[in-house]
C-alpha cells in the first residue's frame, strides 16, 4: 500500500505491505528495508530494520499522527480526504475565540491568501497569550476582530474561505 | 500532628505534590476542582473533592467564599495554598485564620510586610540585608535624580514605586538621557497606577538569580536549606532550577544563607518561604524580594538536603518545632530541575494549547517527575500550561546534566508542541556546561537555542504507516469479525470519537 504524509510542509511517500512472514516491505524513495514490528502496549511499535532497533511512540488524533523517537517527536499529516474534510469542518472552532480575553494583534487583513497554521489573531487572558491560527490555507473572507476589543467564549475572529 | 483534614486550595502538580505529603503525614486530603478539571490528577488522589466553579479562576481558584464554604462543610482544619493563586493572598490568609483554620504558610502580616517593595527593603535594610542601591524620596525633583544616579553609578534603572509588572520601567546608561527618561517614566506610572512617585536602582546587567530557601517555625528558629540558581530565564520566567549554584564559594553560600535568614526574621516570618538575591560574578549580592509561598522549584532543594518542605510546612504550622539546627542542614549532589511546557518556543513562546494524547514520564535512578496531567488531559488556556518538572539527582552538576539529557529524552508527550528541544539545546551550550548562564542569557542566545527541526528518520515514517495499514484493515474488514478496538495490533491510541467509515 502507498502512504502519503505531510510533514513539516513536504510530501513524503511510502510503500508498506505485509509479508507471508508477517515482517513487513518498506520502500522510501530508493531505501528497501524488511522490518519486523511488534505493537507497544502503550501505543507504537518496536521495529527492526536489519540490526538497528527503534522504539517508535504513537498518537493519532483526526488526520494527525504524532511519532516521539529517541527523545524528537514528529508530526505527520495525512492530506486530505473526505473522513478527513469532514472531520476538520465539524472541528473547525479554530478561528472562534477560545475562552474570554483582548485581542493584542490582528496580522491579517480581509482578502489576504494565507497558509495552514499561519497565525491569525493574537488572544489575551490570565496573562497569557493565545494565538489562533489558521486551520488550514485560504483567503480571508471576513476579518470580525479589531485591536483592542474584548471578545467573548466563542465569538467568531476570521472567517476563511 | 494536631492536624487532620487539610483543604488544598490549587490544582495541577503542585496539589498533587501536597496530597502527596498529606497521605504521608495521615492528613485528609480535600481538593477542589473547576469545571474543567472533574477528572484531573489531584481530584482523583484525593480523599475528597468539592466542585467550586466555572474554568476562570476567578470564579473558583480564586473564589475566595467557595473555598471556605468547602474548608467548613468538609470539615477541614487547615488551608494549604500551594504557589500562584491565592497563595500571596493576605486577605485569603486572614479569611482562613477568621474561620478559625489553620493557614499552612506564613502569617498574613508577613505577606503583607514582603508584598510591597519599597517597604519590604525599609524593613530589611536595618538588619543588614544588602539592597540594590538606589534612590528614593517622595518630593525629589529631577536634580535631585540626577545627582542620585551619579552617586549610584550608571547604568541607573528608573523604576515605579506604585507598582510592578514592567511598566514605567527605564534603564539609561547615558547622563543625558535621564531627563527624558524620568519625564517618560513618570508620565507612565501615572498612568498605569495614578502615581507618578519614581525610585532610583543601580541597573546590574550581568545579573544571577540565585535565591536561599528559609525555614522558620513559631517557636524562633529560624534556619536556610541553601540556595537555588535560578538564573536561566525566559521574560523573567525560570525555566532550569539547580542546587548547588555553580556561581557561589563557601563562603558566599554561608553569607547570603545568612542574609536570608536576617531578612526572614526582619518581618517575623514563619513556614516556608524564598529570599531571592541577585548577585554578581565578582561576589556582590543584593537582595530582590521575598516569595511568602512554596516555590516551583522547591524540590531541587529537598534533592540535596534530603528534606521533605511541605511535610515540613504541615509540622511548622502544626506548631511543632523544627526537629533540627541549621548545622544539621546539609547540601549533597547536585540536582536541577526543568519546567516542561506545553509551548512553543519558534513562535514566540505562545502555549500550544490542545490535547496530551500520551504522556509517559521518564524514570530511573534520581529521577523525580512532579506532574499534573496524565495522558488524554488537555491543556487548558485558563491555567499555567506547565505539563510537569522533570528534577535530576547525581552526584556531581556534570552527571546530573547528562541524567537530565537522559531523562528528557525518554519524556513521552504527544499532542501538544513542548519546549523539550529548547531545554536540550540550553542544556547543552557551553555557557551552561560553564555555569556562566545570566538573567538576560536565555532572552539574548535564542536563536541557538531553537534547535533546527530533524528530518523525518524512515522508522518514524514507517510506524506512521504500520499504524495506518493496520488501522485500514480494521476498517476494510466485515464488521461482524473486525477486532475489537482495543486490539493489541492497532497501536494508534486513539483518543477521539472519530471513526474512519464507522
Amino acid at each position: 500500500m502507498i502512504f502519503t504524509y505531510d510533514h513539516n510542509g513536504q510530501t513524503v511517500t511510502l510503500t508498506l505491505d505485509q509479508q507471508p512472514d508477517g515482517s513487513y516491505h518498506a520502500v522510501i524513495g530508493d531505501r528497501t528495508y524488511t522490518v519486523q514490528a511488534q505493537p507497544l502496549n502503550e501505543g507504537g511499535w518496536l521495529l527492526a530494520l536489519g540490526r538497528q532497533r527503534f522504539v517508535v511512540y504513537s498518537a493519532v488524533e483526526g488526520n494527525t499522527r504524532f511519532l516521539s523517537l529517541e527523545g524528537q517527536d514528529y508530526t505527520l499529516t495525512v492530506p486530505d480526504t473526505r473522513a478527513a474534510r469532514r472531520q476538520r469542518s465539524a472541528g473547525g472552532g479554530d478561528l472562534t475565540a477560545q475562552m474570554p480575553g483582548q485581542v493584542v494583534d490582528v496580522l491579517v487583513n480581509e482578502g489576504d491568501t494565507v497558509e495552514r497554521g499561519q497565525t491569525l489573531v493574537i488572544l489575551e487572558a490570565m496573562k497569557m497569550e493565545i494565538r489562533v491560527a489558521a486551520p488550514a490555507a485560504g483567503r480571508v473572507k471576513r476579518l470580525l476582530a479589531r485591536k483592542g476589543e474584548v471578545v467573548e467564549r466563542g465569538q467568531l475572529l476570521v472567517e476563511i474561505e | 500532628m494536631n492536624l487532620t483534614k487539610c483543604l488544598i486550595a490549587n490544582r495541577g502538580e503542585i496539589a498533587v505534590r501536597i496530597i502527596r505529603a498529606c497521605r504521608e503525614l495521615g492528613i485528609r486530603a480535600v481538593a477542589v476542582y473547576s469545571d474543567v478539571d472533574a477528572n484531573a490528577r489531584h481530584v482523583q488522589l484525593a480523599d475528597e473533592a468539592y466542585p467550586i466553579g466555572a474554568a476562570s479562576p476567578a470564579a473558583s481558584y480564586l473564589n475566595v467564599a467557595k473555598l471556605l464554604d468547602v474548608a467548613r462543610a468538609s470539615g477541614c482544619d487547615c488551608v494549604h495554598p500551594g504557589y500562584g493563586f491565592l497563595s500571596e493572598a493576605e486577605h485569603f490568609a486572614q479569611a482562613v485564620l477568621d474561620a478559625g483554620l489553620t493557614w499552612v504558610g506564613p502569617g498574613p502580616d508577613a505577606i503583607r510586610l514582603m508584598g510591597v517593595k519599597t517597604e519590604a527593603r525599609a524593613l530589611i535594610q536595618p538588619a543588614g540585608v544588602p539592597l540594590v542601591p538606589g534612590f528614593q524620596a517622595d518630593d525629589a525633583d529631577d536634580n535631585a535624580f540626577v545627582d542620585a544616579a551619579v552617586r549610584i553609578g550608571y547604568p541607573v534603572m528608573v523604576k515605579a514605586a506604585g507598582g510592578g509588572g514592567g511598566k514605567g520601567i527605564r534603564v539609561v546608561y547615558d547622563p543625558a538621557k535621564l531627563p527624558e527618561a524620568l519625564a517618560g517614566a513618570r508620565h507612565e506610572a501615572q498612568h498605569a497606577f495614578g502615581d507618578p512617585r519614581l525610585f532610583l536602582e543601580k541597573y546590574i546587567e550581568t545579573a544571577r538569580h540565585v535565591e536561599i530557601q528559609v525555614l522558620a517555625d513559631g517557636h524562633g528558629h529560624t534556619l536556610h536549606l541553601f540556595e537555588r540558581e535560578c538564573s536561566a530565564q525566559r521574560r523573567h520566567q525560570k525555566i532550569v532550577e539547580e542546587s548547588p549554584s555553580p556561581l557561589l564559594t563557601p563562603e558566599l553560600r554561608q553569607r547570603m544563607g545568612a542574609a536570608a535568614v536576617e531578612a526572614a526574621r526582619a518581618v517575623g516570618y514563619t513556614n516556608a518561604g524564598t529570599v531571592e538575591f541577585i548577585a554578581t560574578p565578582g561576589g556582590d549580592f543584593y537582595f530582590l524580594e521575598m516569595n511568602t509561598r512554596l516555590q516551583v522549584e522547591h524540590p531541587v532543594t529537598e534533592m540535596v538536603t534530603g528534606l521533605d518542605i511541605v511535610k515540613l510546612q504541615f509540622r511548622i504550622a502544626a506548631g511543632e518545632p523544627l526537629p533540627f539546627a541549621q548545622d544539621d542542614v546539609r547540601q549533597r549532589g547536585h540536582a536541577i530541575e526543568c519546567r516542561i511546557y506545553a509551548e512553543d518556543p519558534r513562535n514566540g513562546f505562545l502555549p500550544a494549547i490542545g490535547r496530551v494524547l500520551k504522556f509517559t514520564p521518564p524514570e530511573g535512578p534520581g529521577i523525580r517527575v512532579d506532574s499534573g496531567i496524565q495522558s488524554g488531559d488537555s491543556i487548558s488556556l485558563h491555567y499555567d500550561p506547565m505539563i510537569a518538572k522533570v528534577i535530576v539527582y547525581d552526584a556531581s552538576r556534570e552527571a546530573a546534566i547528562n541524567r537530565m539529557h537522559e531523562a528528557l529524552n525518554r519524556t513521552v508527550i504527544l499532542g501538544t508542541t513542548t519546549n523539550i528541544p529548547f531545554l536540550r539545546a540550553l542544556l547543552a551550550h557551553p555557557t551552561f556546561l560553564a555555569g556562566e548562564v545570566d538573567t538576560r542569557f536565555v532572552d539574548t542566545h535564542l536563536n541557538d537555542l531553537l534547535p533546527d527541526t530533524p528530518p523525518l528518520p524512515d522508522a518514524a515514517l514507517i510506524a506512521a504507516a504500520l499504524g495506518d495499514l493496520h488501522q485500514n484493515q480494521r476498517v476494510g474488514a466485515n464488521r461482524r469479525f473486525a477486532p475489537p478496538d482495543n486490539d493489541a495490533v492497532s497501536p494508534w491510541s486513539r483518543a477521539d470519537r472519530f471513526r474512519t467509515g464507522g
